[in-house]
């Protein structure tokens, strides 16, 4: 009897282990595809967000223009505003316009369309108008320099992506919050670049820098031990920043004394 | 690029990540096994021979005939289908699939073979496959799940 049935060899209609290495190979090059690809995308909308005409910014944030309240105190803030930004040379394509919110927080920040919003609590804090307009000046520079819609662009190609690699699939949830939660700040590379244009502004409008790192002094008291060392932060460390003003104004021979003004009963 | 932003992206590639790497292991060491079993049981002494004839050899005393079947449903689990997705990608073998089918296949002719000795057969002629997919949950490249059938005529001898 010739008939038998003999074991054929493993690994001949399937490939063993072939799916684990599939697997393997697949995932990591996917991810790093994908990290490849988004690098990419911040880089290319970053870059070529600069000619996106500033009319579109405007439309997209006309609605703050109607929170906007004619005081007196905004009054001086955008007087002083305009005047940075004729020494510090705003691209004469950009306009600026100073709102002001009733909020403790010392801070300002700069938005689409070329909006600034400064807190009540900075107009609080800082000792001198040098002070007030420094940070005011760092946040003209963001717009000189339209880093809001570098980031908005940025913002708008990591959600696009996030949505064609998660959108159809369960995670899209988790991508989706993740999404919400991300506010993009600004690179440190943005910052320094917002500080050096500041600190020229200041030193063309008054002739001297003294009082410009004042808010910094301030937050370096604040600061506590416990902070986040400067390459986890976005914001640069406090330190490193009065240092590089100071380096800067010696380096321009920018003049670090001289008379203080002091900010108008207005706006306390 | 800032960490924020990174995680915005990162944290669910890390969730998904997860995911995978536990359907991973997981495959991984139930593939194993079930080719184990499989090897272990084609190779066990006294098993039923199975042919593609369909003629049984005219030497043989007239035996009696009988239909035997062996039937496997086999579902492609998420990260198979993940795998096979990326496969669609790049092309090339569908490894992920492949073993799945092979492993189908070699089981369900494992069940004739049952199916023959329990009506105390040492031979089945005229082995045919016959596989159908079954429809997943009517998502995106659906193929849920797939059956794969053996069949053949037994020939229980005559004593």
């Amino acid at each position: 009897m010739g008939y038998q049935n003999r074991q054929p060899p493993e690994g001949i209609n399937y490939e063993p282990q072939g799916w684990q290495r599939d697997f393997i190979l697949l995932v990591l090059g996917f991810a790093a595809g994908l990290a490849l690809l988004t690098w990419l995308v911040i880089l290319v909308l970053g870059w070529s967000a600069r000619w996106i005409p500033f009319s579109w910014e405007q439309s997209l944030s006309a609605s703050l223009n109607e929170q906007r309240e004619p005081t007196e105190r905004t009054g001086y803030l955008q007087t002083l505003a305009d005047d940075l930004a004729r020494a510090g040379g705003l691209n004469p394509e950009l306009s600026l316009v100073v709102h002001h919110q009733a909020q403790d927080t010392v801070n300002a920040f700069a938005t689409l369309g070329g909006h600034i919003i400064v807190l009540d609590g900075l107009l609080e804090k800082v000792e001198s108008e040098q002070g007030l307009a420094f940070v005011l000046a760092h946040e003209i520079a963001h717009i000189h320099y339209r880093h809001p819609l570098q980031n908005a662009a940025r913002q708008a190609g990591l959600g696009l992506i996030s949505a064609l690699v998660f959108g159809r699939s369960d995670l899209n949830w988790i991508a989706g919050s993740g999404g919400q939660l991300a506010m993009l700040d600004y690179s440190r590379d943005m910052e320094r670049e917002a500080d050096a244009w500041a600190l020229q502004a200041l030193y063309n409008h008054y002739g001297h820098v003294a009082g410009a790192d004042s808010l910094f002094r301030w937050l370096a008291e604040q600061q506590q031990a416990g902070a986040l060392p400067e390459w986890l932060s976005t914001h640069p460390d406090t330190g490193a920043r009065l240092e590089r003003l100071e380096q800067l104004s010696t380096a321009l021979g920018y003049p670090t004394d001289g008379p203080l003004t002091t900010i108008p009963s207005v706006t306390r | 690029m800032n960490t924020l932003m990174s995680l915005q992206l990162l944290g669910p590639l890390l969730f998904g990540l997860v995911l995978l790497a536990t359907g991973f292991v997981s495959g991984r060491i139930l593939e194993r096994r079930h080719y184990q079993r499989i090897i272990e049981a084609e190779t066990r002494p006294g098993q039923v021979m199975v042919f593609s004839e369909r003629l049984p050899p005219p030497e043989l005393k007239p035996p009696h005939t009988q239909l035997v079947m062996g039937s496997v449903v086999v579902s492609v689990d998420y990260f198979k289908r993940f795998i096979a997705a990326l496969r669609l990608l790049v092309g090339g073998r569908l490894n992920s699939y492949e073993s799945l089918i092979d492993r189908a296949r070699r089981e369900a002719l494992l069940r004739l073979r049952e199916e023959a000795a329990a009506l105390g057969a040492d031979r089945v002629f005229n082995i045919k496959f016959e596989t159908a997919a079954i429809a997943g949950r009517g998502r995106e490249n659906s193929v849920g799940s797939l059956e794969v059938l053996a069949y053949g005529t037994v020939l229980i001898p005559q004593h």
